[in-house]
């Protein structure tokens, strides 16, 4: 049975995974948010679904479904360098990969970054630096 | 070498285009206006509201075009935060409001336009998303 929230965990794996960016984020691989109990500052790479669309078949089927998930660095550092270098190990990561989502019962079609995303953000507590960056990944796929 | 790359006959294909349906272009410029005000007053109504100055700061404006043919209509957020919200902070979840609610508003704008062209005997054909 085809479970789209497998398909979300299929990502997660993807990027918890890899070595490299492990090395770069060695904090985790989190949906949605960082929980609050993680020690700070720290270097960590958040999953969040941000549109999805499904396109209809007859008979009420699916013929194929659209995810659009934000995946992002989130790095406490005085430069933007080593988010933007966990976004590059990102992109490498899923750009174009063909996931394999056999366990949430799905084929994967594709994936592709759909636009960047890096912003600073000012920590209130002292005032030093969180760098966000990462993209928007569109994940194609139909139920098997 | 610098490259470069011509197109020419574009502005000639519109005008063939728009002759086709001579008076659809004037009609999808007040379709394409109340399309984006309902989108952004959907992103009003998805944003959270502590102040009231992210939901204040969604505008719609038409831009200008030198082409009868063509129409366009920008959504904007101009509150300096809106990307905080929208993609999340170290201490709060993004909030996707603009991203997905702007591309909706798109594919119902398209789905306009298809369902004025198919009516007055046209056939639209391919994948326009």
């Amino acid at each position: 049975m085809a479970d789209a929230g497998l398909v979300d965990a299929a990502v997660m794996e993807v990027l918890a995974n890899d070595a490299a960016l492990s090395t770069l984020c060695p904090d985790g691989v989190y949906w949605g948010i960082r929980p609050a109990a993680s020690p700070a500052p720290g270097a960590f790479v958040i999953v969040a679904l941000f549109d999805h669309r499904e396109q209809p078949a007859l008979d009420g089927d699916t013929l194929y479904e659209r995810t659009n998930y934000l995946v992002k660095a989130v790095i406490f550092a005085t430069s933007k360098t080593p988010a933007r270098q966990a976004a590059a190990r990102i992109h490498q990561l899923l750009h174009g990969a063909i996931l394999d989502l056999t366990a949430a019962g799905y084929i994967a079609m594709d994936c592709r970054r759909l636009d960047r995303v890096a912003y600073p953000e000012i920590d209130l507590v002292n005032k030093a630096t969180w760098h966000h960056h990462g993209g928007q990944y569109e994940v194609m796929s139909y139920p098997s | 070498m610098a490259a470069a790359l011509r197109l020419t006959g574009v502005d000639e294909l519109l005008a063939e285009l728009q002759l086709l349906a001579p008076d659809l272009a004037a009609e999808v410029g007040p379709l394409q206006q109340s399309i984006a005000n309902e989108t952004a007053a959907a992103i009003r109504a998805a944003y959270p509201s502590v102040t009231g100055t992210l939901r204040n700061s969604v505008r719609v404006a038409r831009e200008s075009s030198t082409s009868p043919a063509r129409v366009f209509t920008r959504i904007e957020v101009t509150a300096p935060y809106a990307h905080f919200v929208e993609f999340g902070t170290v201490t709060t979840t993004a909030t996707p409001a603009f991203v997905p609610l702007t591309r909706i508003g798109r594919e119902r704008f398209t789905d306009a336009v298809i369902a004025r062209v198919r009516a007055r005997g046209l056939v639209v054909g391919g994948d326009l998303r």
